[in-house]
């Protein structure tokens, strides 16, 4: 199997009060042909403005380099017409709030239709037909009818199925979904998150999931990438995180959370907070919370060591 | 056996659905329909339940930040419900409230000093400027921030210091019970366990009793002695924190909890999806709220609400599976 | 688009950066904002000509010079004496164009006083308390802007007999109803924080919650409206005098100079176009200074 998607060092700077701040330094990841990738972190770590490059829905002032490779294309290339012409048809977002990413004056059936026609070359009644077809495979009940209702009248788990049919409309190879479930009940996000396997399983659609729930990534990924501060900081098999993770920062995260099962003991936070954009430590960006930092860790920050296959960690902890 | 701090019996809030233009009464949500429990002493009691299952309500109808439509609210053996505006503004000082959102919740243009002295300027405690700056500064090193913090605005701070200021807000006038509503649900992974930790250490050493309301359930097992399960504004099941895990009764827990997705990739857990939407607590299903979706549902379920019974020692289930 | 939204909480800042030199800022500020600066511009100026007017005048505004009409009645036009010429009687208009201008800011001072006492009043508690309290005072408000400012101040003017106090008091009681409504407005908004709830929440008294808690959040709002009401009152003022229920002359007010340049502009326009080139100009000051401080204080336009 091929990669569909490979980032390769990109670097993402924001201008804040006239100068720049890097949001995204040195990011490095590839996602395979069905295939789904976590990527992890918390506020401020930079995944969704990652995600968001990828799609390059980054407004000026806005500096990327690196590449973002997608079947070979480095899309920070190409034209706006022809990236156009990939966003929503071979590449397709959902973001977390379903209450404000469909457009509250336009029907549901418009809004899926859209797509299709533009993409797919379909006339308006065949639109409306694979419209309805969709919104049965989403789980909609009385597609029919809700093929002409608007998004007010959804509850916030059916917005989401809709643009989950909104995101496969054109049956993507990639599909990013930004917090996907966050906004949602529990019993609805179970629900979310089966109807997202389903019909990635279905069209063969490899997805970029971003989240900051570790329960969700161990639910739903094949691998897992963890963001810190603007950079990864461990990329791997997700077993292989969760089983054996090697960066402070990982084991920190995985050792904080609370159990559902098990005998209840205090827990071990991460001391300190998440830096700020404007307020980034020198050498490795977890230095100054990490228990184990050591003097190098506060000047340079460590390069990738891999810790067993695919599975990769960057970590003076592992420097030889 | 510790004694009963706070005992809320069938407390209800409706919330009138107006229409037209002369307002009329057409309905009511059924925000809160009936709730009743005991809190010990130093107790955690964890509330649950996913959105417009009335948790918030009932905590702020608990306070009478939201007049309760019925029911009676017995602090220390005190009727608060019963309280003239004056008397229960006093007793606010008794119980405390902290919010989900600490940029909300936090006024904007007040110092941090001014924050947390306003409580103690509204019950007129501690005398001077000076004594209440020094309460100030106590207060910020109790929480876990520096004492140098006093004189910072709000925006200098990040989510997990500003839940720590509200937390220190709320302690201000020593209050004895604490509800806290979503305390840890806005923060970053690393910084929940911070302050859930903080709040542990703040139970011991004075001697606090919480009710906690949150909607992640691993959150609440973690903090509570027992756990109240909340749908549409009815109660489900109440019961001691590990034995709701172990051992849940109800349905609808069991749906719940197996729909929290574990970090762990080798869980192998049966899962329950449940099919359809959460009702709208303005036009609840008749007889038990949960039967629209629930995977064991009887005719009965349809007509009549279950009782509230004691199924196990100190397990209560409201459910006709356990009549 | 969340496309530059930010996930970055704000942490303490480990020390105050480095304070660029005051000058500095300034010119910056001065070039984000530039309508802003011209507007303040204006008012300054507008406010110098108005307490110096006694010392800059060149005459006294009300003395009638004969050689300020021709020999056949006629005002004359823009000369060494007279820089902008004289009116209908042979009055300095430069010098009546300068004390018009403290009659201006006068009343648009002050009746926008009164209009922000009593619409903040109104708007605070109707939206802080809701209910029948905020359909009656609303409905009160709906009555009050249902006529517009100027007949209705004409209406109470009409009663009380024109004099300059009156004028300002007719405005003042009468122009409040924006301002209830834009603070109501902002009231529902901000007491849905959570903050106003701790502040209940601690005990707190409905007084204390909305006039220490509420009433500094929405300041901001308030300021604007608030210049923008002092040029729109002027106008009125300005109007009341052209009818002549305003300012009696000989006082000289902007409104009451343009009503009589009206009788004579067709032979000496002058004595119409620089009374009301000074009220656009100061009316224009306000809306600038107005819009410029909206600008300011909206958020987006600050990067913190």
């Amino acid at each position: 199997m091929g990669n569909i998607l490979e980032v390769e060092n990109l670097n993402i700077q924001f201008r804040l009060d006239e100068k720049y701040y890097t949001a995204v330094q040195d990011v490095s990841f590839s996602i395979r042909e069905g295939e789904t990738l976590g990527l992890v972190g918390e506020s401020g770590c930079g995944k969704s403005v990652t995600s968001l490059s990828i799609m390059r829905l980054l407004q000026p002032p806005t500096q990327i380099s690196g590449q973002i490779r997608y079947k070979g294309k480095n899309l920070l290339d190409l034209p706006e017409k022809q990236m156009r012409s990939i966003r929503g048809n071979e590449i397709s977002m959902i973001f977390q709030e379903p209450m404000t990413s469909l457009n509250p004056v336009h029907r549901i059936g418009t809004q899926i239709s859209e797509s299709l026609i533009l993409h797919k070359d379909l006339s308006g009644k065949q639109a409306r037909q694979e419209t309805i077809r969709l919104l049965q495979s989403v789980g909609i009940p009385r597609p029919e009818q809700i093929v002409d209702e608007f998004p007010h009248q959804l509850s916030g788990g059916m917005r989401q199925r809709v643009m989950i049919a909104i995101a496969m409309a054109c049956k993507p190879q990639l599909l990013i979904a930004d917090e996907p479930t966050t906004a949602l009940d529990v019993t609805i996000q179970a629900q979310i998150l089966d109807l997202m396997r389903k019909v990635a399983r279905e069209n063969r659609t490899s997805i970029l999931l971003i989240t900051h729930d570790l329960g969700v990534v161990a639910e739903m990924c094949d691998r897992v990438a963890v963001m810190y501060a603007g950079r990864i900081v461990e990329e791997g098999p997700v077993r292989q995180i969760f089983r054996n993770p090697q960066h402070p920062y990982t084991q920190g995260l995985l050792a904080s959370l609370p159990k559902v099962d098990g005998p209840r003991t205090r827990l071990q936070p991460i001391e300190g907070n998440v830096p700020s954009l404007k307020n980034m430590p020198q050498g490795c960006r977890f230095a100054p919370r990490c228990r184990r930092a050591m003097d190098v860790c506060r000047q340079r920050d460590a390069d990738f060591h891999l810790v067993e296959d695919a599975h990769r960690v960057r970590c003076w902890l592992h420097a030889e | 056996m510790a004694e009963a701090l706070l005992q809320v019996e069938d407390l209800k809030k409706y919330f009138p659905i107006r229409r037209g233009v002369f307002q009329r009464t057409v309905g009511h949500v059924r925000a809160v329909d009936g709730i009743s429990f005991t809190v010990q002493k130093g107790e955690t009691l964890g509330v649950v339940g996913e959105s417009g299952c009335g948790k918030s309500t009932m905590g702020r109808s608990i306070l009478r930040l939201i007049e309760p439509t019925s029911g009676v609210v017995n602090f220390e053996g005190r009727n608060i419900v019963r309280l003239r505006k004056g008397q229960m503004q006093a007793m606010r000082r008794q119980m405390q409230l902290v919010f989900q959102d600490p940029y909300a919740s936090l006024n904007p243009r007040f110092s941090i000093a001014q924050t947390l002295m306003e409580p103690m300027i509204i019950h007129n405690l501690y005398g001077s400027r000076e004594e209440r700056l020094d309460r100030v500064r106590r207060l910020l090193e109790r929480v876990g921030l520096d004492a140098d913090y006093a004189r910072r605005y709000p925006h200098e701070f990040s989510g997990g210091q500003r839940q720590r200021i509200g937390i220190a807000r709320a302690l201000a006038v020593d209050p004895k019970l604490i509800i806290l509503d979503e305390p840890v649900a806005a923060l970053d992974v690393s910084v929940q366990s911070q302050v859930l930790n903080l709040l542990e250490d703040l139970q011991e050493e004075l001697g606090l009793t919480y009710i906690f309301i949150a909607h992640d359930l691993s959150v609440v097992r973690h903090i509570s002695d027992r756990i109240l399960v909340l749908y549409l504004g009815r109660m489900m099941e109440l019961v001691e924190a590990e034995e709701l895990f172990a051992d849940p009764l109800h349905p609808y827990t069991q749906a719940l909890l197996s729909a929290v997705p574990v970090p762990d990739p080798d869980a192998k857990r049966e899962r329950i999806i449940l099919q359809g939407d959460l009702p709208s607590p303005a036009n609840p299903p008749s007889g038990c709220p949960f039967h629209t979706r629930c995977p064991v549902a009887k005719p009965v379920c349809r007509e009549r609400a279950p009782q509230w019974k004691e199924i196990k020692p100190k397990h209560y289930v409201a459910c006709h599976a356990y009549a | 688009m969340a496309a530059m939204q930010f996930e970055t909480p704000p942490a303490p800042a480990a020390a105050a950066p480095p304070a660029k030199p005051f000058t500095k800022k300034f010119w910056k500020s001065v070039r984000d904002f530039p309508m802003l600066y011209l507007g303040a511009l204006i008012i300054v100026l507008l406010i110098l000509a108005a307490v110096l007017a006694p010392v800059i005048s060149p005459h006294n505004p009300t003395t009638q010079f004969s050689d300020g009409l021709t020999e056949s009645g006629i005002p004359v036009g823009p000369s060494a004496k007279f820089p902008l010429g004289a009116d209908n009687l042979g009055r300095d208009i430069l010098s009546r164009v300068l004390y018009g201008a403290q009659v201006s800011l006068l009343v648009g001072v002050i009746s926008t006083v009164i209009n922000l006492v009593l619409g903040v009043l109104v708007g605070t508690v109707a939206g802080y308390f809701g209910g029948w309290v905020d359909n009656v005072l609303m409905r009160v408000t709906d009555i009050i802007l249902a006529f517009p400012l100027l007949l209705f101040a004409m209406a109470l003017v009409a009663v009380l007999g024109p004099s300059l106090w009156n004028v300002l008091f007719a405005i003042g009681v009468l122009g409040w109803g924006t301002m209830a409504r834009v603070v109501r407005g902002q009231v529902l908004a901000v007491k849905e924080f959570e903050y106003v709830q701790a502040e209940r929440a601690l005990g707190a008294s409905n007084t204390r919650i909305m006039f220490r808690v509420i009433l500094p959040n929405i300041i901001g709002p308030v300021i604007v409206l608030s210049t923008l009401n002092v040029g729109q009152n002027i106008l009125v003022e300005a109007g009341l005098s052209f009818l002549g229920i305003g300012i009696q002359p000989p006082t000289p007010s902007w409104g009451n100079m343009i009503e009589a340049g009206m009788q004579t502009y067709q032979v000496a326009p002058w004595t119409l176009w620089f009374p009301g080139l000074a009220l656009v100009i100061a009316v224009l000051g306000f809306n600038l200074l107005g819009d410029g401080l909206r600008d300011i204080l909206d958020p987006r336009n600050t990067q913190h």
